[in-house]
């Protein structure tokens, strides 16, 4: 069954844009000064282009892509704060144009919070319970569970706008994660939040999913959706240039792996000498003390080791260990990115 | 359960703000000893110069006639800009934006913060009528008709509600009115304060100004308060008291078209400013 389902869905914003078509007149440049007397124009910015997709009850539903690719506009939409100008969304069968009230009754966001400056978080999220229709008995219980399961109890009674930018993260989370709803919309969920605490925050959000709750999380930590989600939609310049799992995103952008090597007695020119060769796509070396961390990647391994054996006997080296090991789906998503930049580019062209 | 989760939900906003009042407490004694200075100062003007007054025709000594004045003018100030303010704030400081996204309307946020802005010019107005009493012995009226001239500005506030409501509107629906409503709404407060009736007779201003004024709910409320602590209601009061309700109507049903369809507007338009973190209610 399907809980949250994107149907075409652009989004375009008008936006002030400096231009230099034009000279600013001497009056301008006079009272402003002559960078602030740029004129400027209003010009349509497309947030999003046709974006398309479905996500099942119980999944976690990742969007990847780079700044300014549209993720947060897509999760503003099917959080009802924003209308689409073109397509609808629907969450739980609603509409996100047509049933806004309805929408808002089945959606939390970590995105929303309202504090006052002399709050704590405590009666932030007591607050925030109210404006969503929680009883005040259950909210005081929520808000303790809650409190605890992003760890701050101890400090909950502190004034919010002291916390630093981990702590609100993890107040935002909390706001999100203590109403009990059918879909999740999380905007950089675990921005900010130590390792430690992330690794806590990251069973809570997929206890969420084994509960059966949706959880779609924007977010450009690669290691989140790698770890979490079941699907990801990869957002670029406005448009979705991939939707497939994690591990098929990096299956299809290229049967390619990593050679990790370390080595001694060795100079790093020497090393550089396998970019000569097409198999090796990419190849970074550190220096450590006099050991050479070296990571390969490539779409033929044996031949690699071939002749990075042949490299290192010509030049009297000594190879400590070899690891070979799948590509990440950072290195994936780089790589997807960069063949759409080729693409638009050659297009363009 | 509905009503009583709604009042909950606005109690919490005005009580949250009611406590930065008291905060900030110095500031309500520096307002309340800024309103003694004033007062004092056209006590000592009208004892020391020979007045033309007008203001006979209200029944009152001209002291009197100006505290009145300013204690209504105090709260109709406020009920004109404290609706388009808290759109205005909701607004730039994403409230609103935090708030289309919960099941609570984002009319319980304005009247929330219509309401704690009333405590405020509510201490003022008591503190004008208060201190002319007692340091400067002004005559308001009949005490008789104090009922019905309590009754009045709050009809008026009422009434002036609406024009907060219209300009909110305007603010909402018009990005181009967005960028000017600070100067707009400035203007008018300035025209509403001086050329509604609260420092001197709207009688004795230019015709094509008496028109400005009469346009305003302000200039019949004040009007009524002064003649209503006087002499009671009576025929002449009841024509002001329908031009009252009847610009008040005005100006809140357009108002209330317009805001419901900005709203709309602005969930297409979007928030204008990059945001990150917390937002707060208060600054």
């Amino acid at each position: 069954m399907e809980s949250i389902v994107v149907e075409n869905i652009s989004k375009y914003f008008w936006a002030r844009v400096t231009t230099s078509e034009s000279k600013p007149s001497w009056f301008k440049r006079l009272i402003f000064g002559n960078s602030l007397a740029k004129e400027v124009r209003v010009a349509r910015i497309t947030a999003l282009k046709s974006v398309s997709f479905t996500v099942g009850k119980g999944e976690i539903f990742g969007i990847l892509g780079p700044n300014g690719s549209g993720k947060t506009t897509l999760l503003k939409i099917l959080a009802t704060a924003l209308l689409p100008d073109e397509g609808d969304a629907y969450i739980c069968g609603y509409s996100v144009v047509k049933e806004a009230s309805k929408v808002r009754k089945l959606i939390s966001t970590n995105f929303s919070l309202i504090v006052n400056s002399f709050w704590t978080a405590r009666q932030a999220l007591e607050y925030w319970c109210t404006l969503n229709n929680v009883d005040s008995a259950e909210a005081v219980h929520k808000v303790n569970e809650v409190l605890d399961e992003v760890g701050l109890s101890e400090r909950a009674d502190e004034i919010v706008a002291r916390y630093s930018m981990g702590m609100q993260s993890r107040l935002f989370l909390a706001s999100s994660l203590m109403l009990d709803r059918e879909v999740y919309l999380l905007d950089e969920p675990l921005l900010g939040i130590d390792p430690i605490a992330a690794k806590e925050l990251r069973e809570t959000i997929k206890r969420k999913a084994r509960e059966g709750k949706t959880v779609v999380l924007a977010t450009n930590l690669i290691r989140d959706v790698e770890e979490l989600c079941d699907k990801v939609c990869v957002l670029y310049r406005s448009r979705v240039v991939a939707l497939e799992s994690p591990e098929v995103l990096k299956k299809t952008i290229g049967a390619y792996e990593c050679v990790y090597v370390t080595l001694s007695s060795l100079d790093s020119s020497v090393l550089l000498k396998l970019t000569d060769f097409n198999e090796v796509l990419d190849l970074s070396i550190v220096r450590q003390d006099n050991l050479l961390e070296t990571k390969i990647i490539t779409n033929d391994t044996i031949k690699v080791l071939y002749l990075l054996l042949d490299l290192v006997k010509l030049n009297k080296g000594k190879i400590i260990s070899i690891k070979i090991a799948e590509p990440i789906l950072e290195d994936a998503l780089i790589e997807l990115l960069k063949k759409r930049c080729e693409y638009e580019n050659r297009e363009t062209a | 359960m509905k009503i009583e989760r709604l009042l909950k939900k606005i109690a919490i906003m005005v009580l949250s703000d009611i406590r930065v009042v008291f905060i900030y407490q110095y500031d309500i004694l520096f307002q309340v000893l800024n309103i003694i200075i004033g007062i004092a100062s056209y006590y000592f003007i009208f004892k020391y110069f020979v007045v033309q007054s007008t203001a006979s025709i209200y029944g009152q000594d001209p002291l009197s006639f100006i505290i009145l004045g300013m204690a209504t003018n105090s709260l109709l100030i406020t009920a004109m800009h404290s609706f388009y303010a808290a759109v205005n704030n909701a607004y730039y400081r994403r409230t609103l934006e935090k708030i289309l996204t919960t099941p609570t309307s984002p009319y319980v946020l304005f009247i929330g913060s219509v309401i704690s802005s009333f405590l405020p010019s509510i201490v003022t107005a008591v503190t004008y009528l208060a201190a002319g009493v007692v340091f400067f012995g002004a005559n308001y009226g009949s005490l008789s008709n104090a009922g019905i001239a309590l009754s009045i500005p709050a009809l008026g506030v009422l009434c002036t509600l609406g024009v907060g409501v219209f300009v909110a509107g305007m603010f909402c629906i018009s990005p181009m009115f967005r960028q000017l409503s600070n100067f707009v709404m400035t203007l008018v407060n300035l025209f509403a304060t001086t050329f509604t009736g609260a420092l001197f007779p709207v009688e004795i201003l230019p015709w094509w100004i008496k028109i400005l004024s009469y346009l305003f709910p302000q200039t019949y409320t004040i009007e009524l308060v002064r003649l209503s602590l006087v002499y009671g209601l009576n025929a002449v009061n009841l024509t002001e008291l329908t031009k009252l309700i009847l610009s008040g109507l005005f100006f809140s049903i357009i108002g209330v078209i317009l805001l419901k369809k900005g709203l709309n507007n602005i969930r297409k338009e979007g928030f204008v400013l990059p945001e990150k973190g917390i937002t707060l209610i208060l600054s």
